[in-house]
């Protein structure tokens, strides 16, 4: 009754077979492709400097000629992990910078979807780095783990403060240069003005003016009765 | 009834389906030529200047390629063959003969007018088939009759009377058009016989795949990775994300300068074999000493070390060639010139993101430090170097013999303001330069848009004070006053006021109103301009160095400057409603212009102080910053101040107050108590806060702590 | 970051007597690499100074109290001299404070680091002023503004102070200006900036 005839029925069926094939390896390839292409992305932060200097040390190879491998003293893991603790503060602190501005540009489509992802994924790095750092300063003094963090974080923050002194600070000498300069300018222009009998008008007050001192006092209320009180309250 | 479809044997209709098809492509693509072709600059005014500095050819030369580039070849020759194909098509259509077929019409067969009574049909009817039946008229051969053609007519002619007498067959008429009820008909398919025949059915097939499992998706997917590729902004996506990541927080201009050379446009425009070709001499050109900086191309010792830290390849030379650039350092090799006013304004084009990226993080100094950028880019300025060389014929030598050994850099306005005689003495002179030079330095300096603010405040519209959460507009009245501007008029007071149409001009309510008012003279009767405004444009940025024309942008935002955040981002103003020079395009008309910003107020009552910026993208030095109080009341409040108002001027809403305002008249003056109320509340505000601040200090005064 | 699981190795070698860290020599090193040594081994030195038994530095809080004293002594004592109008005695204990506030073990809470400084500083530059050292002054008002923004409004006037005294009006507009953004509307602040507004008005007027 139902007799098929198969010979037919060939070309729907391998239609059918080339279709599917064909979608089946379009599908692998390109997830194959967004895969390699998302392995190769550029990580986020650079290599991780400390970190290296750190498992570097724990690693020493022996030197030429020597039997067995130096020892490091522990005290300067200690310090190797502590300065790799800062660099990860510094991390994080940018990481939740970015966080925000990154998702907002990517909604509005101003940068591009595989920074998300880079971004993403530097967070979950990040997040594996602290808790390594963490288990390696258990280990290395008990209990110093809760509180690593926490001096890691003062020392970036202290590093970065006499940073910026210090540059305000470079700069002194050559401001210093260039008001001696101006002032032996200023002298020798109110002094002809005073030879010219004019009345004399200086751009800016020389310190060879008698009432600065004066002036200084009078605004600047240096020692008047409130300073102990001061002081007091401050401390 | 039968229905057939006939293909287009006779070739009447396929010309019609070509030319629409034809036209459905080539007229957009006209419009797009044309609008390529058209420089969109030369509508825009220029500031008038005779200089042309050294490489001014190669300026010009990039500038030109620049505009070419959008005119594609194939594009011209796709719309010069749309065009040949529908003008054959419609050459087509007009020769064909049509064949159209008549419609049947009983009137029309029987002789008469449509408005024929009853009985006249009848009788003609009958007189009709007296002469024309058949079994009397005779086939006339000089007429080309036949017995057919004679019976046929018959038939006609009965079946005309039958429709207009009978009622059977009238309703066949009136339904179908016809006394034998539905007629056949026929679908023609405006497609040539050739295609559907059937030896050319593969090759339609083949075509039709082509067309839509082929160019269709690829069109598509080409839009698509093309939207992708380039982020919201305009920049390459690469190069956004690049951008992202060179952010930092404190950045400054050589910053900024330094991240945008990540750019992936400038390793297109420098690929190949031009790639670090030449980089060592453009290094050695531009880290030489410089006429009054360190290294001539204007970059500080950090900027140095970064661009040393960059390994060589196309990002090394294009952040090389953009500092040569931004110190007009002469690279001594047409090819490196040339790249170096190229990449100028690929960097512009990349501030754009940076901007947007700055925004997302909203500190104030890297949208300031964006900006700026963008400024020395068009000036061709290195950062922290004279506003005064974006004046022509001004060198670093001639810029610092100016400024004397001053430790800030002069404006442009600052030194346009000192008198002729002075500046004159300043900058003329052996070594400086000559009084050719000099003039027409000044002559362009008196050009520049120097946008000066008047007055800045925060209202709502219809409203007298500002409540949680309300939709305020931020007002900034101000004037163009190019620098060394003489006898500028004195500020109206009257046009700094913002005057709400809405509410008190019934002919704005009624939309009767052509004019704009600008404000109201002392008897209180509105002022209205000449004529309805236009958009003025500024004037296209005097850039000699600039291998595009730029119309200036300017841009107003708030920022809170206790915590370095913005606080409303910015608005871009590119035209503006008064004109800003007058006929000759030179004289200024010091016009009152108004800037107006909407943003949401702040959820809770309070006083909010913040700094405005306004900021023009491509002069360096033109910025404006001040400080400015938005009084955020409660609601309540607000409620209260309204229903107190009422009482005290009643006659605001009355009959009389409607009446005067319909005769054209002065509404009762109720907008302008709301903005002084504002004025003086700030004023309150500024008092209020000193009261607390100095009795904090009291404590605080004494400095040995 | 690299992966998780591996790093690089780097060529670094122990000096067995100093317990410096240093590059190998003949090994390929970098800029960053050495200054990280540089500063590894400095946080190396201040952690053998550590109190004791302590070998990992405490947590930032309680602070010893032993430095800030000895800051606090050194402020004091300057501000004697200064009221005895020994100024050059005073720079030299403020100068001193400084040192010690500033050589605080890095670990400790950098907001007191902060304050201390921000107070020396500022002393500093008063006493700087005092003998119109206006570019030191200038400088050191500036360190003790960037050590502590808000509420430091005499810091604020001091540096505007020194800017006025030395002409450069501009940036001492500017300053004061910032100030007055930061600290609200500071009594003292607006007079100093009308102060150098009529300056510049008259500098004008004289160009004129």
């Amino acid at each position: 009754m139902f007799s098929i005839n198969w010979l037919s029925l060939v070309l729907p069926f391998s239609y059918v077979v080339v279709l599917g094939g064909a979608l089946m390896s379009f599908s692998t390839i390109y997830r194959k492709r967004k895969a390699a292409e998302s392995a190769n992305l550029e990580p986020w932060f650079g290599p991780h400097l400390q970190r290296n200097i750190y498992l570097s040390l724990l690693h020493m190879e022996p030197e030429e000629g020597a039997e067995k491998s130096p020892k490091i003293p522990e005290s300067v893991i200690r310090a190797a992990l502590l300065r790799r603790a800062v660099e990860d503060i510094h991390r994080i602190i940018q990481i939740r910078t970015a966080k925000a501005a990154c998702s907002s540009l990517l909604q509005r489509g101003s940068v591009g979807d595989d920074l998300w992802q880079r971004f993403s994924r530097a967070e979950k790095e990040m997040e594996e780095e602290l808790r390594d750092v963490v288990m390696e300063a258990n280990a290395l003094a008990p209990g110093w783990g809760q509180t690593i963090f926490q001096s890691a974080n003062e020392i970036a923050a202290n590093t970065m403060l006499r940073k910026r002194l210090d540059e305000i600070q470079a700069q002194t000498e050559s401001e210093k240069q260039w008001w001696e300069k101006r002032r032996a300018q200023i002298q020798k222009e109110f002094m002809s003005e005073l030879d010219g009998g004019e009345k004399p008008v200086s751009k800016a007050p020389s310190a060879a003016s008698e009432d600065e001192p004066v002036l200084v006092d009078q605004n600047t209320p240096s020692a008047t009765p409130s300073a102990p009180k001061k002081k007091k309250g401050k401390k | 009834m039968s229905s057939d479809y006939s293909y287009d044997e006779e070739g009447t209709l396929w010309p019609f389906f070509v030319f629409t098809l034809s036209g459905l492509v080539t007229l957009p693509l006209s419009y797009v030529l044309y609008k390529g072709t058209r420089d969109p600059a030369a509508s825009f005014p220029r500031i008038k200047s005779d200089y042309r500095p050294t490489d001014a050819e190669v300026v010009d030369a990039t500038r030109k390629k620049d505009r070419r580039k959008d005119n594609k070849l194939w594009l011209v020759f796709l719309v010069l063959l749309g065009w040949s194909v529908m003008a054959y098509t419609m050459y087509l259509i007009y020769v064909t003969p049509t064949t159209i077929r008549s419609i049947w019409n009983p009137y029309d067969i029987l002789g008469i007018s449509e408005s024929a009574s009853e009985k006249d049909i009848k009788s003609i009817y009958k007189k009709l088939s007296r002469t024309l039946h058949p079994d009397k008229a005779r086939p006339d051969a000089s007429k080309n009759e036949t017995i057919e053609t004679l019976n046929d007519r018959y038939v006609e002619i009965s079946k005309a009377y039958q429709a207009l007498t009978d009622e059977e067959i009238r309703n066949n008429y009136i339904q179908y058009g016809h006394p034998d009820g539905k007629q056949s008909y026929s679908i023609a398919i405006a497609l040539p016989k050739a295609m559907i025949s059937d030896g050319n059915g593969k090759y339609v097939v083949l075509l039709y795949t082509l067309l839509f499992g082929v160019l269709l998706p690829y069109i598509v997917g080409t839009w698509w990775y093309g939207t992708l590729k380039r982020s919201k902004e305009g920049p390459l996506m690469e190069s956004a994300n690049r951008l992202f990541r060179q952010y930092e927080e404190n950045i400054d201009v050589g910053g900024v300068i330094t991240a945008l050379s990540t750019g992936k446009e400038f390793e297109e425009a420098l690929k190949g074999d031009k790639a670090d070709a030449g980089l060592s001499k453009i290094e050695s050109r531009i880290l030489a000493p410089g006429e009054t900086t360190p290294f001539a191309g204007g970059l500080s010792v950090k900027d140095k070390e970064k661009l040393e830290d960059i390994e060589s390849g196309p990002r090394r030379k294009a952040l090389a060639l953009l500092w040569a650039y931004l110190g007009r350092v002469d690279l001594d090799d047409d090819a490196l010139t040339k790249s170096k006013y190229e990449v100028a304004p690929i960097a512009h084009s990349l501030t754009k993101s940076f901007t947007a990226i700055s925004l997302a993080y909203g500190n104030t100094a890297p949208i300031l430090a964006s900006y700026y950028a963008s400024q020395h880019l068009i000036q061709a300025v290195p950062p922290k170097a004279s506003p005064l060389l974006q004046l022509p014929h001004f060198t670093p030598a001639i810029a610092k013999a100016v400024e004397g050994d001053s430790r800030t850099v002069m404006t442009v306005q600052s030194f346009m303001d000192q008198p002729d005689a002075k500046r004159r003495s300043l900058a003329v002179g052996k070594g400086l330069l000559t009084e050719d030079q000099y003039k027409s330095a000044v002559t362009v300096a008196k050009q520049l848009p120097y946008f000066r603010v008047a007055k800045a405040f925060f209202k709502v519209a219809g409203e007298r004070c500002i409540i949680p959460s309300s939709l305020v507009t931020l007002v900034v009245k101000g004037r163009f006053i190019p620098p060394g501007s003489e006898a500028v008029p004195a500020i109206d007071e009257l046009e700094l006021e913002d005057v709400d149409a809405a509410e008190d001009d019934l002919d704005a309510i009624l939309g009767r109103k052509k004019k704009k008012q600008i404000g109201k003279d002392e008897a209180g009767k509105p002022v209205y301009e000449a004529e309805a405004p236009e958009a003025v444009f500024p004037p296209l940025a005097h850039a000699p160095y600039f291998a595009r024309d730029y119309s200036p942008r300017w841009h107003v935002f708030l920022t809170d400057s206790k915590q370095g955040k913005m606080a409303v981002p910015p608005f871009t103003f590119t035209e503006f409603d008064a004109p800003i020079y007058g006929e000759d395009g030179v004289a200024p008309t010091f016009r009152m212009q108004t800037m107006k910003a909407q943003f949401a107020a702040p959820p809770q009552a309070g006083h909010y102080t913040f700094v405005m910026n306004v900021v023009c993208d491509c002069y360096v030095g033109f910025d404006t910053k001040m400080e400015v109080t938005l009084v955020v009341e409660e609601a309540s409040k607000a409620a209260e101040m309204v229903g107190e108002d009422e009482i005290s001027e009643p006659d605001e809403d009355s009959l009389a107050g409607i009446m005067n305002a319909a005769k054209g008249g002065p509404p009762p003056k109720k907008k302008r108590a709301a903005d002084e109320e504002e004025d003086s509340e700030e004023e309150e505000s500024g008092t209020e806060e000193e009261v607390e601040d100095t009795s904090d200090t009291n404590t605080d005064t004494e400095p040995e702590n | 970051m690299s992966d998780l699981d591996t790093f690089t190795l780097l060529p670094l070698k122990l000096d067995p007597q100093t317990k410096a860290l240093s590059t190998t020599p003949g090994q390929p090193s970098s800029r960053a690499l050495d200054a990280e040594l540089t500063t590894l081994n400095a946080l190396h030195r201040a952690l053998l100074g550590l109190d004791g038994s302590q070998t990992v530095p405490p947590a930032p809080l309680p602070v010893n109290p032993k430095r800030s004293a000895n800051v606090t002594k050194l402020r004091e004592s300057g501000n004697a001299e200064f009221r005895k109008g020994r100024y050059a005695e005073a720079v030299k204990f403020y100068t001193l404070g400084l040192q010690m506030a500033l050589t605080r073990p890095a670990w400790e809470p950098s907001q007191l680091v902060r304050e201390e400084v921000a107070q020396l500083y500022s002393n500093r530059a008063q006493a700087h002023m005092a003998v119109q050292g206006w570019p030191e002054g200038a400088a050191d008002a500036e360190c003790s503004v960037e050590a502590k923004r808000g509420g430091n409004a005499k810091a604020w006037w001091r540096r505007g102070r020194c800017l006025l005294e030395m002409g450069r009006l501009e940036e001492a507009a500017e300053w004061v200006g910032r100030g007055l953004e930061i600290e609200g509307e500071e009594k003292e602040l607006v007079e100093l900036l009308k102060e150098v507004e009529g300056r510049m008005r008259k500098e004008r007027g004289e160009k004129v």
